[in-house]
C-alpha cells in the first residue's frame, strides 16, 4: 500500500476546517467530524451501555441470589442474559476501544485527524440507533432476544420470539458500525501517519488496533451473512439451519463462531496495545521486545480464524476434527504467553510506581492470565466435555473480558483523561476504585469456577441446592463491583468539571506524540507532522 | 486535508469495502462449503448423495451390524418405522431393507426423510444406490406404503466400526411440496 | 502493594486446599466410570500445569513490584530486548504444551471409541423433557422433572434434589457398555451426566454417538446444558444404575407395563368418561405438559406462546382441535402428543381445554373420539395387527441381479417401490394396463422408452437379462401378478440385441 510518503503535502492538512474553535450546543456534537469528539461520543456512549448492561447483570445476579424463582420468570431472565451479553460486546467494549481509537490514533501517529472524518461522523450516530432498537425490543409483546448472545439455530429461528427482526436489523446496524470505524483506522494507519513514523515506530497501541481493524473487516461481514440467514430462515422459508429443507443446525455454530472467535480476540488485542503503553511508563523502562510483541499480536490474529470449533466439541465432530481445533487452540497459549512475560520482563528492574492505570494493568496481567489459564484447559477437549456450557466458561471469559478488556479500558482512561480534559483525576478516589473493584471482582467471577466444576449449567434462572452458597457469593460480589463502578462515574464527572491542572506530560516515564502536545489536547493537533525521531 | 491525501484515503476505502462485499459473499459460501467438509470429513452423518453403483466385492470375512430407527418431526401425522430393526450385513453386500409409513389424515400429506448415521465418520461408507429419501414422498389420505431402501456398506469401513446406526427424522413438506409433473407427462 | 500479595496468596492457598480435598463441591467430580476418572486426571493435571506456571511468572512479578518500586530507590534498567531469552520462553511453553496434548489425545480418542456395545439407548430432547428409547427392547418412556412447581415459587420448603427429579429414571445395568444415541425433536439440547463425564449435544434431525460404563451401581444425576429455550433449567437427567439382575428385573416390569398399558388403551376406547372426571384428569395432564407454554391460566406469553382461552382452536372444530394436540404443528414449538400421552389423557386434556377458563364449550372427547378425527392414533394399532411378521431384509447377489434389485437401482426413483408411481407425475405399474397387458408392448416401453415423456429407454443402460428379470418382476409384483415369465431371447426378439 502507499507508505508514509503520501503524507508529504499534510502540511496543508486541516485547513478545510475553517475556524478553530468548535461550533457550541447539541448541533456541535451531532455534525462533528473532529476525531477528539467522536472518540469523546464512542466513550460516553459505551459508558452508558456498560450501565445498562451492568444493570441487567444486577438482574440476573439478583434472581440468582438463592434457589427458586423470586424477582422475573424465566422467559425474561434469558432475555436478560442475552441482551446483557450482546451490549457488553457491542455496545460497550467494542465502542470504548473504537473510542480510545479516535482520540489517540490521530495523535500517536501524528495526524491531523482521522482519514475519512465524515464516514467517521456517521459510525458512530448509527450505533445509538441500533441499540434503541435493540432495547425497545425488549417491550415488545413476546419480549426481546432471548437465546443467548449466540443465537444458536433452530432456537433463534423456529422457537424465537416475534421481535427477531428487530434483533437481526440492530445486529446489521452495530455490524456496519464497526466495519466503517475499521475502515477509518486502517486507512488512517497506513495513509496518514507523519513522515518518519514507520511500522515498527508505531505505539503497540496503533499496532494492535491495526491488526484488530483487519480482524473486524474480515469477520463482521461474516456476522452479517449469519444474521441474514437466520432473518430469511425465519421470514422467508429457507432452510439454511433446518434439517427439514436439507440445512443442518450445526451450520449455523460453524459460521457464527467462525466470526465469534476472531470476535474475541477484537475484544482483547487493543487491550494488549494499552497495558503495553501503560506498564513501560509507569516501570520507567521501555517495553521489553517491541518487535515480538508484534509477532505475538499477528499469530494470535491469524490463529484466531483456525481454531473456532473449540465452542463446539460437544457438537458431535469427528476425532481428527476435534484434536485439529484442540491442538490449534493450545498453541494459541504460545504467544499470548509471550506477550504476558514480555510485560513481567518490562517491568523487571524499572523503577516502579503505583498510579491507578499502573495499578489497573497490573490486575489486568494478573487476572487476564488466570482467564488464559482456564482457557486453555477448556481447549483440552476431554476436560472440555465436563466444563462445556458451565458456570466454568462463564468465570473464563469473564475474567478475559472483565478483568481482562474492561479493566484495560479503565485502566486507558485513567492514563489519558490528562490528556483529555486538561486536569488531573482524583487520585484518591481512583485507588479506592480499583481496590473495590478488583476484590469485589474476584467475589463475582472467582466462584464461578468453582460452580462450573460442580456441575452447574449456564444461563439456568434457578438452580440445584448444593450451589446455593457459592450463587449468594457471587451475587454479594456481583452486587459490589457494580456499585463500584459508580466510584468511577464520580471520578470521570469530577475530572471533566475541573481539578488540578494536567501538564503536558504528567507521567514521568510516559513517551509518544500525544505527550509532546499541550494537555488538554487542542482541537486541531498536528496540523503541521511533528518530526519523529 | 490536501486533495492527493483525501483521493488516496478514498482508494483504499474502496478497495477495504470490496473486501467486505467479499467477506459477506463468503459468509455465505461457507454454506455449500460446509457441505463438501461435511462430505469429505462425515461431519454430522449426513449421507444425502446417491452412490454411483452397487458393489461388486464382497467382504466375507466380516460383519457389520446396520441399525436402523425413525424419529417422527412434530406436526407429521404418519406412523413411520422400519420392518426390522437391524441387519447384519458384510461389507459389500448389496442389501434392501424397507420402512413402512401410514399417514393418518384424511388429506394427502408429502414426507421428506432426512437421514443421519452415526458414528459420523462411517456416512461416506454407507452407500446407498436407492432410497426413498432422495424424493418427496407424497401419501394420500389413510395411504400405507412400503419405502425402500437399497445400499452396501463399503469394504473400506474402518476396522474399529462394528455398528452403524442410521436415523431418518420424517418431516412434514407438504406445504414445499411442488409436484414435479412439469417433466413427466406420460 | 503487600495487600495485594497477600489476597493473592490466600486465594491461591484456599483454592490448592480445596483441589486437594478431591471429592468436594468445589471440585470436578471424579464420576463413576474409567473415562471420567481419566478425564478428572487430566483436568488436575493442566490444573497444576497452570498453577505452576502460574506461580514462576506471578512470584517474579511481585517480586519485582517489591523490590523495584522507584519509593525503595530503585533505578530503571536500560534493556529492552534479549534474542535469547525470548527464544526460550517461545520454546519451553511448546514443550508444556506437547506434554499436556498426549494425554488429552489419548483419553479423547478412547472417548470416541463407540464400538461393542451392550446396550443401545436412543435419547430423544424435547422442550423441556428428554425421552428414552430403549433400542433392543422396543419399549421406551418420557423422563420430566418431577419438583413441584409449589418449591419452585418459593411457596414450598426445598427438597433435597431440588430441580434434579425426575418422575421417571433412566434405568441402566452396571459394568456394561451403554451407547447412547442421541438427538432432538426441536431445538439444541445437551445431555450431560457429570459423573460419566458425557456430555453431546442433542441436534434436531441428526444423531449423536456417546457411551458409558459404569462401575459402581447408584443414582446419578445432570441437567441439559445447552440453551433450549424457557425452561431451560428445568430439565434435569436422572440416570439409576442397577445391578445386572437388578435391572433384568426392572426390565420385566416395564415390559409386563407396556402390555398392561395396552390393555387399558383398549378399555379406554370402549369406555365413556363424564365432564367432571375428564376435567379431573384433564387439569392434571394440561398442568404437566402444557402449562410451561399456554401457562395455568390459558393465557400464553404473548408474542411466544398462543392462549388457549378463548382460542380460535380451543372453542373451534374438536377435530382440528384434536389433530393440533395429536401431531403437534411443524415449525412451530408445538410438540405432537400422541406418543407422550395415552388416548385417555388426550382426550381429557382437549376436554379441559374445551372448557376450563370460561371456554365452556362442553364438548366431552372420548378416546373413542380420537379414532373417529381426521388424526388419531389407534389407526396404528390396527396397523400393527395386520403386519404379522416382519418381513425379514432381503439380500441381493451382485452376479445374478434380481428382477426387484434392478427395478430399485432404476425404476423405483420414478415409478415407486410401491410400484405405485407418484400420482400426477409418474404412473403407477401396480395394476397398469402396461404391465397387464401385451408382453411386447411391455418390452418395448421399457427398453426404448416413451419420447415425450420422463421414460427412458434402458436398452443400452442394462443387459438383456436384467432387463428380462426387471419386466418379469413388473409383471409379478404388488399383486400383478400375470404369471408371465420373460426371458433375455424375447427381449432379442422383440426390440434386437442390445449394445
Amino acid at each position: 500500500m502507499t507508505d508514509a510518503t503520501a503524507n508529504n503535502d499534510q502540511t496543508l492538512a486541516a485547513d478545510d476546517h475553517h475556524g478553530h474553535q468548535p461550533p457550541k450546543g447539541l448541533m456541535r456534537w451531532v455534525l462533528t467530524t473532529n476525531h477528539k469528539d467522536i472518540g469523546t461520543l464512542y466513550l460516553c456512549f459505551s459508558f452508558l451501555m456498560f450501565l445498562i448492561g451492568g444493570a441487567m447483570a444486577m438482574v440476573i445476579r439478583a434472581e440468582l441470589y438463592q434457589p427458586g424463582l423470586q424477582i422475573v420468570e424465566p422467559n425474561f431472565f434469558n432475555q436478560m442474559t442475552t441482551v446483557h451479553g450482546l451490549i457488553m460486546v457491542f455496545g460497550a467494549v467494542m465502542p470504548a476501544f473504537t473510542g480510545l481509537a479516535n482520540w489517540l490514533i490521530p495523535m500517536m501517529i501524528g495526524a491531523p485527524d482521522m482519514a475519512l472524518p465524515r464516514m467517521n461522523n456517521w459510525s458512530f450516530w448509527i450505533l445509538p440507533m441500533a441499540f434503541t432498537i435493540l432495547l425497545s425490543s425488549l417491550f415488545m409483546e413476546g419480549g426481546g432476544p432471548n437465546f443467548g448472545w449466540t443465537f444458536y439455530a433452530p432456537l433463534s429461528t423456529t422457537y424465537s420470539p416475534d421481535s427477531t427482526a428487530l434483533f437481526v436489523f440492530a445486529i446489521h446496524i452495530m455490524g456496519i458500525s464497526s466495519i466503517l470505524g475499521a475502515i477509518n483506522v486502517v486507512v488512517t494507519i497506513i495513509n496518514m501517519r507523519a513522515p518518519g513514523m514507520t511500522y515498527m515506530k508505531m505505539p503497540l497501541f496503533v499496532w494492535t488496533w491495526l491488526i484488530t481493524a483487519f480482524l473486524l473487516i474480515a469477520v463482521m461481514p461474516v456476522l452479517a451473512a449469519t444474521v441474514t440467514m437466520v432473518l430469511t430462515d425465519k421470514y422467508f422459508g429457507t432452510s439454511f439451519f433446518e434439517a427439514a429443507g436439507g440445512g443442518d443446525p450445526v451450520l449455523f455454530q460453524h459460521i457464527f463462531w467462525f466470526f465469534g472467535h476472531p470476535e474475541v480476540y477484537i475484544m482483547i488485542l487493543p487491550s494488549f496495545g494499552i497495558i503495553s503503553a501503560i506498564v513501560p511508563t509507569f516501570s520507567r523502562k521501555k517495553l521489553f521486545g517491541y518487535s515480538s510483541m508484534v509477532y505475538a499480536t499477528s499469530s494470535i490474529a491469524l490463529l484466531s480464524f483456525v481454531v473456532w470449533a473449540h465452542h463446539m466439541f460437544t457438537t458431535g465432530m469427528p476425532v481428527a476434527a476435534e484434536l485439529f481445533f484442540m491442538y490449534c487452540t493450545m498453541l494459541i497459549s504460545i504467544p499470548t504467553g509471550v506477550k504476558v512475560f514480555n510485560w513481567v520482563a518490562t517491568m523487571w528492574r524499572g523503577s516502579l510506581t503505583f498510579e491507578t492505570p499502573m495499578l489497573f494493568s497490573i490486575a489486568f496481567i494478573v487476572l487476564f492470565t488466570i482467564g488464559g489459564f482456564s482457557g486453555l484447559m477448556l481447549a483440552i477437549t476431554p476436560a472440555d466435555f465436563q466444563y462445556h456450557d458451565t458456570y466454568f466458561v462463564v468465570a473464563h471469559f469473564h475474567y478475559v473480558l472483565v478483568t481482562g478488556a474492561i479493566f484495560s479500558i479503565m485502566a486507558a482512561a485513567y492514563y489519558w483523561l490528562p490528556k483529555w480534559t486538561g486536569h488531573m483525576y482524583d487520585e484518591r478516589l481512583g485507588k479506592i476504585h480499583f481496590w473495590c473493584s478488583l476484590i469485589s471482582v474476584n467475589v463475582l467471577f472467582f466462584p464461578m469456577h468453582f460452580l462450573g466444576l460442580a456441575g452447574m449449567p449456564r444461563r439456568i434462572p434457578d438452580y440445584a441446592l448444593q450451589f446455593a452458597d457459592f450463587n449468594q457469593l457471587v451475587s454479594i460480589g456481583g452486587f459490589a463491583f457494580g456499585l463500584s463502578q459508580l466510584i468511577f462515574l464520580v471520578v470521570l464527572v469530577k475530572c471533566v468539571r475541573g481539578g488540578e491542572k494536567a501538564p503536558a506530560k504528567p507521567w514521568e516515564g510516559a513517551e509518544g506524540l500525544e505527550w509532546e502536545m499541550p494537555s488538554p489536547a487542542p482541537y486541531h493537533s498536528h496540523t503541521t507532522p511533528p518530526e519523529i525521531k | 486535508m490536501s486533495d492527493s491525501l483525501k483521493q488516496i484515503n478514498r482508494r483504499l476505502m474502496l478497495k477495504l469495502g470490496s473486501v467486505i462485499v467479499l467477506m459477506f459473499g463468503f459468509g455465505f459460501a461457507l454454506v455449500p462449503l460446509y457441505d463438501v467438509f461435511c462430505e469429505v470429513t462425515g461431519l454430522n452423518g449426513r449421507t444425502v448423495v446417491k452412490a454411483e453403483s452397487i458393489s461388486h466385492q464382497i467382504d466375507k470375512t466380516r460383519t457389520v451390524r446396520l441399525q436402523l430407527m425413525t424419529s417422527i418431526a412434530p406436526g407429521m401425522p404418519w406412523q413411520f418405522e422400519p420392518l426390522v430393526k437391524y441387519i447384519d450385513v458384510h461389507p459389500g453386500e448389496n442389501t434392501v431393507v424397507k420402512f413402512r409409513a401410514l399417514n393418518l389424515t384424511r388429506e394427502l400429506v408429502v414426507g421428506q426423510a432426512i437421514p443421519s448415521v452415526s458414528p459420523g465418520l462411517a456416512a461416506n461408507y454407507l452407500n446407498k444406490t436407492e432410497c426413498f429419501c432422495f424424493n418427496q414422498q407424497p401419501l394420500l389420505a389413510g395411504e400405507e406404503t412400503l419405502m425402500g431402501l437399497v445400499f452396501f456398506i463399503s469394504p473400506d469401513l474402518p476396522a474399529n466400526i462394528d455398528t452403524l446406526t442410521l436415523s431418518y427424522t420424517l418431516f412434514n413438506v407438504t406445504e414445499h411440496y411442488v409436484a414435479s409433473s412439469a417433466q413427466a407427462g406420460i | 502493594m503487600q495487600k495485594i500479595i497477600k489476597i493473592f496468596a490466600t486465594l491461591g492457598v484456599v483454592s490448592l486446599a480445596f483441589v486437594a480435598r478431591g471429592e468436594s463441591s468445589f471440585n470436578m467430580t471424579q464420576g463413576v466410570t474409567d473415562i471420567s476418572h481419566r478425564v478428572y486426571d487430566l483436568h488436575m493435571t493442566i490444573l497444576y500445569i497452570c498453577v505452576a506456571i502460574g506461580v514462576v511468572v506471578f512470584g517474579v512479578m511481585f517480586y519485582s513490584i517489591v523490590k523495584h518500586r522507584k519509593s525503595s530507590g530503585a533505578k530503571a534498567a536500560q534493556f529492552h530486548e534479549s534474542t535469547k531469552v525470548e527464544l526460550l520462553w517461545t520454546i519451553i511453553p511448546f514443550f508444556i504444551l506437547i506434554a499436556m496434548a498426549i494425554p488429552a489425545t489419548t483419553t479423547l480418542i478412547e472417548m470416541e471409541d463407540n464400538s461393542k456395545a451392550d446396550i443401545t439407548i436412543k435419547i430423544t430432547a424435547s422442550q423441556w423433557k428428554w425421552h428414552y428409547q430403549y433400542f433392543d427392547h422396543d419399549f421406551g418412556f418420557f423422563s420430566l422433572l418431577a419438583t413441584p412447581s409449589e418449591q419452585i415459587k418459593n411457596k414450598a420448603t426445598k427438597t433435597t434434589n431440588y430441580l434434579l427429579e425426575v418422575d421417571r429414571h433412566l434405568v441402566i445395568p452396571v459394568n456394561k457398555k451403554v451407547r447412547f444415541l442421541i438427538t432432538a425433536d426441536d431445538v439444541i439440547h445437551a445431555w450431560w451426566v457429570p459423573a460419566f463425564a458425557v456430555k453431546q449435544d442433542a441436534n434436531p434431525g441428526f444423531i449423536n454417538e456417546a457411551w458409558t460404563r459404569v462401575n459402581e451401581p447408584g443414582i446419578y444425576r445432570g441437567q441439559c446444558a445447552e440453551l433450549c429455550g424457557k425452561d431451560h433449567g428445568f430439565m434435569p437427567i436422572v440416570v439409576e444404575v442397577l445391578s445386572e439382575v437388578d435391572y433384568q428385573q426392572w426390565l420385566k416390569g416395564q415390559l409386563a407395563q407396556v402390555a398392561r398399558d395396552k390393555q387399558a388403551e383398549q378399555q379406554a376406547l370402549s369406555s365413556t368418561v363424564t365432564l367432571e372426571e375428564s376435567m379431573l384428569l384433564g387439569k392434571t395432564v394440561y398442568d404437566g405438559r402444557c402449562a410451561a407454554c399456554h401457562q395455568q391460566n390459558g393465557q400464553g406469553i404473548p408474542g411466544a406462546f398462543p392462549a388457549i382461552k378463548g382460542s380460535a382452536i380451543a372453542l373451534g372444530d374438536v377435530n382440528a382441535h384434536i389433530d393440533i394436540v395429536a401431531n403437534g404443528k411443524a415449525g412451530t414449538a408445538m410438540q405432537a402428543f400422541s406418543a407422550q400421552l395415552s388416548s385417555k389423557e388426550l382426550a381429557a386434556v382437549i376436554t379441559y381445554e374445551r372448557n376450563a377458563w370460561g371456554n365452556d364449550t362442553g364438548d366431552v372427547v372420548q378416546a373413542s373420539d380420537l379414532v373417529q378425527s381426521n388424526a388419531n392414533d389407534s389407526i396404528i394399532e390396527k396397523f400393527d395387527e395386520k403386519i404379522v411378521t416382519p418381513a425379514v431384509a432381503e439380500k441381493i447377489e451382485p452376479v445374478a441381479r434380481s428382477g426387484e434389485a434392478v427395478y430399485l437401482a432404476h425404476c423405483a426413483a420414478c415409478h415407486q417401490v410401491t410400484g405405485a408411481g407418484i400420482p400426477g407425475a409418474f404412473p403407477a405399474l401396480k395394476g397398469s394396463p402396461i404391465a397387464l397387458g401385451d408382453v411386447s408392448l411391455h418390452i418395448i416401453m421399457v427398453a426404448n422408452g416413451k419420447p415425450g415423456t420422463a421414460m427412458q429407454g434402458f436398452k443400452n443402460q442394462l443387459t438383456a437379462d436384467e432387463l428380462a428379470a426387471v419386466i418379469t418382476y413388473e409383471r409379478n409384483a404388488w399383486g400383478n401378478d400375470t404369471g408371465d415369465t420373460v426371458v433375455a431371447s424375447d427381449i432379442e426378439s422383440t426390440v434386437g440385441g442390445n449394445k
